[in-house]
């Protein structure tokens, strides 16, 4: 049973909700998080959150894997619940930093997760052909001590995907990384996702989130909330080219000028 | 891009530099230990220092030799202590970090009390060991055991303690039970801790022993000190601290060794003992 609705294809819209977020409120004790804040991503959408520091992307991230539980509103995880789509092992998780275990070399990192999940969900050839897509063929052999912090992020990216999960969550993945090997990683990611499912990716890069994203959507601070989106009118695949046309520079225009909104009201509210 | 990932070359000196300074880290360690055994050697005779005060290094080496056959009975006895000692309050030192890693009451009920346990004199509680435990091995295990339990129950505690928890989310995010976590995250991730507080245990599992035996004992090295003491005989009780120093060192190296062997990601920069 779970097999069978793990295989089934994507919904035949790609625009379809896969991840539907309504009215969620997260507290931490006095300590609102997430206030009001609905969001839906559809079954192969790559939806980038951009935000001030402390507007709740993190929350959000969390309480969609089921990591963190709502104070109230709802989370909907390919039409079920977030318990029922973790059990189903739905979730792909890639922090700022590429927690490896030290003692595994990459190839043993990368099937960390697959391990666990077991059964069907462990393929070898598939971590292989990841590790090779991500550039790190290779480098099976090495322990992440002898990596550099773009390799690292390029397993934990693998670790992620290799049980193939329904939806990809990243909390500002490629933040610890310099400007170059951030450009690269971001041309790496999209190369690897091949649209075949929803990501949330949490940013503090506009650039990083025109770039990868369909949509980017812009929160507040203080408590979280969603404060506009951006539709990125870019084709796929996305290309270096793409940097320098219209439509790039119209939607990181509007971005920060949003961005300049959010902090605004930031202050205004901590004030 | 991948290139200059990849590019991780260190400074490497000329190969005879090198060859040089490995070859003097090999042997310093041995030629210090030399001069020092010279120096006192020299020392002891030309100031005519007197054997019941201070007995040259070749007298003790000789003594050795010729007492080995009182000798290795009272070693072998000491070994055994220790090695029980050492064991027993290894486990126990682990399991109490265990309770207290996953149980932050347990961890207020127990933290004090361990504490507490080293704050008392070992000497002043071994008499009362002999009472409870008879005039055998047991009260000197028990002495050994209460000094090893606490720098194993301390490190091991931190380091399952110390785990990164985006590790324990990410895990927590594919479902992973409480068992998963432990074999995979926790207890290799605190090995390296727990192998340093093995390595201070077995370091005091030695002392342990010696000071049970001080207490009461009809055998074993910290015995014949005290007998060699109450007779004058410096050399003896030279010649059985000289086998108690091997005994600590090559329980030290052989600890130290094993851990190694169960953390082959740890490059070689932990203490080098140099033996």
């Amino acid at each position: 049973m779970t097999a069978a609705d793990l295989s089934r294809e994507p919904v035949a819209s790609p625009r379809a909700p896969a991840i539907e977020i309504e009215r969620l409120r997260v507290a931490y004790g006095p300590l609102v998080a997430l206030e009001e804040t609905s969001l839906t991503v559809g079954a192969c959408e790559f939806v980038s959150l951009l935000g001030p520091s402390g507007c709740g992307k993190t929350t959000l991230l969390k309480a969609v894997a089921g990591l963190v539980r709502p104070t109230s509103g709802e989370i909907r995880v390919m039409g079920g619940s977030v318990e029922e789509a973790r059990r189903q092992r739905a979730f792909g998780l890639v922090f700022q930093d590429p927690t490896l275990l030290p003692w595994r070399r990459t190839e043993a990192n990368a099937q960390l997760l697959a391990e666990i999940i077991g059964g069907r969900h462990w393929d070898p050839g598939r971590i292989d052909e990841l590790l090779r897509a991500v550039g790190l063929k290779g480098f099976e052999r090495a322990y992440p001590e002898a990596l550099s912090g773009g390799m690292k992020q390029r397993v934990a990216i693998v670790r992620a995907l290799a049980f193939d999960p329904q939806v990809l969550l990243m909390d500002e993945p490629f933040a610890a990384l310099d400007a170059l090997t951030r450009d690269r990683l971001g041309e790496v990611l999209l190369d690897v996702w091949r649209q075949s499912k929803p990501v949330i990716f949490v940013t503090h890069s506009i650039e990083e989130a025109v770039f990868l994203s369909d949509r980017v959507v812009v929160m507040t601070a203080r408590p979280g909330r969603v404060l506009d989106e951006v539709h990125i009118e870019l084709g796929r695949p996305r290309t270096h080219a793409m940097k320098e046309s219209h439509e790039f520079f119209q939607a990181t225009r509007r971005l920060r000028s949003l961005i300049d909104i959010a902090q605004g009201v930031a202050a205004q509210e901590g004030g | 891009m991948a290139e200059s990932d990849l590019t991780m070359a260190r400074p490497a000196g000329t190969p005879t530099t090198q060859q040089v300074t490995g070859v003097v880290r090999a042997i310093a360690p041995a030629v210090f230990l030399a001069l020092c055994v010279v120096a006192w050697q020299l020392a002891v005779l030309l100031l005519h220092v007197r054997t019941f005060v201070l007995p040259a290094p070749s007298v003790i080496i000789l003594r050795i030799v010729r007492s080995w056959p009182q000798l290795l009975p009272n070693t072998l006895v000491t070994l055994q202590e220790t090695l029980i000692g050492f064991a027993i309050g290894s486990l126990i030192g682990f399991l109490l970090a265990l309770l207290i890693a996953y149980s932050s009451l347990l961890e207020r009920i127990l933290y004090p009390l361990i504490v507490a346990s080293q704050a008392v004199p070992k000497i002043a509680v071994a008499p009362l060991f002999i009472l409870w435990f008879g005039f055998g091995i047991w009260p000197k295990v028990v002495v050994t055991v209460l000094l090893v339990f606490f720098p194993v129950v301390v490190t091991s505690a931190e380091g399952l303690m110390s785990v990164d928890p985006n590790l324990i989310d990410l895990l927590r995010s594919v479902n992973a039970n409480p068992w998963q976590i432990f074999i995979k995250v926790r207890l290799p991730h605190a090995l390296p801790q727990v192998l340093a507080g093995l390595k201070i245990g077995i370091a005091l599992a030695v002392v342990g022993a010696v000071v049970g035996e001080w207490v009461g004992a009809d055998k074993g090295l910290g015995y014949l000190i005290l007998f060699a003491n109450s007779q004058l005989d410096t050399t003896l009780s030279f010649a059985s601290i000289t086998l108690l120093v091997v005994i600590g060192v090559v329980l030290f190296v052989a600890v130290d060794a094993i851990g190694r062997l169960v953390t082959p990601w740890k490059r070689v920069r932990t203490l080098d003992p140099g033996l």
